[in-house]
């Protein structure tokens, strides 16, 4: 019982985090700040939805799966995030009003 | 390598049996010797890597600590009214090695509110959400670890 209800939780907080990547996929007007929000899903989101599913099976090699999705999760994720951000500023002549360009170089 | 394949292997095959143990250091033992031949794989470097096991271990849980408490405050951004003042910053990470300086970039894209644009040699181009973001990034722990790592 104590394992399903912490499941439940777990999933519940999956689920408002991809609720709020939405969110805050309309909320924010700019592709470079809607790309933060699109992270919330892929990081914690994700996270939390596999931590239920992985309390709900317990056992070892389902765990182990889960486990492997989440680091190949995390090996590609930055890639597609690092590759749209670049194409952006390298083709939107105009970017630099969206943001504030800061050099300590 | 041949032991990370082999434990993939045996994952995948979902039990660990004599069949699944023999057909798997076969595999393994195949793409291992491939890599090492065709590829130039250095298997000495990746063992020598596990010496490092204890400082890779305070990592990722430094990562995850991090993703828990960035994802919070992006979710604050989102709930709050008005927009961000989203920014680009650039500076040098001071960090030698180039696959730690990949490792410190993923990282950084990996903890909503910050992601990296551009990684050219040391030098960085992080994009933040909003100001509160950026304070100190070359300073925060990633570059600090990765730092001390080359220095060990």
């Amino acid at each position: 019982m104590i394992r399903l209800i912490l499941a439940a939780l777990f999933l519940a907080l999956g689920l408002f985090m991809f609720f709020s990547e939405v969110v805050g996929f309309y909320k924010f007007t700019y592709v470079m700040n809607r790309m933060h929000a699109a992270a919330l899903g892929d990081t914690l989101g994700i996270g939390s939805i596999l931590v239920a599913v992985a309390i709900l099976t317990g056992e070892l090699v389902p765990i182990l799966k889960l486990v492997l999705i989440l680091v190949f999760m995390f090996l590609t994720g930055p890639v597609t995030t690092h590759l749209i951000a670049g194409a952006e500023v390298e083709t939107h002549k105009n970017a630099g009003h969206e943001y504030k360009e800061v050099d300590r170089r | 390598m041949f032991i990370i394949l082999l434990v993939l292997w045996l994952i995948f095959a979902g039990s660990v049996t004599v069949t699944n143990l023999l057909l798997g250091a076969l595999v393994a033992g195949l793409i291992t010797l491939l890599c090492t031949k065709f590829m130039g794989y250095d298997t000495g470097r990746f063992y020598r890597g596990f010496s490092k096991a204890d400082e890779i271990v305070v990592y990722i849980l430094y990562l995850l600590r991090e993703i828990v408490r960035e994802n919070l405050d992006v979710l604050r951004f989102i709930y709050r009214k008005g927009q961000p003042k989203p920014m680009l910053v650039r500076f040098y990470g001071g960090v030698q090695h180039e696959a730690l300086r990949v490792l410190v970039a993923n990282s950084i894209t990996l903890t909503p509110g910050t992601y990296t644009v551009k990684l050219e040699g040391d030098e960085y181009a992080v994009h933040a959400l909003d100001e509160y973001f950026q304070v100190d990034i070359e300073y925060s722990a990633f570059f600090k670890m990765a730092r001390k790592v080359e220095e060990a």
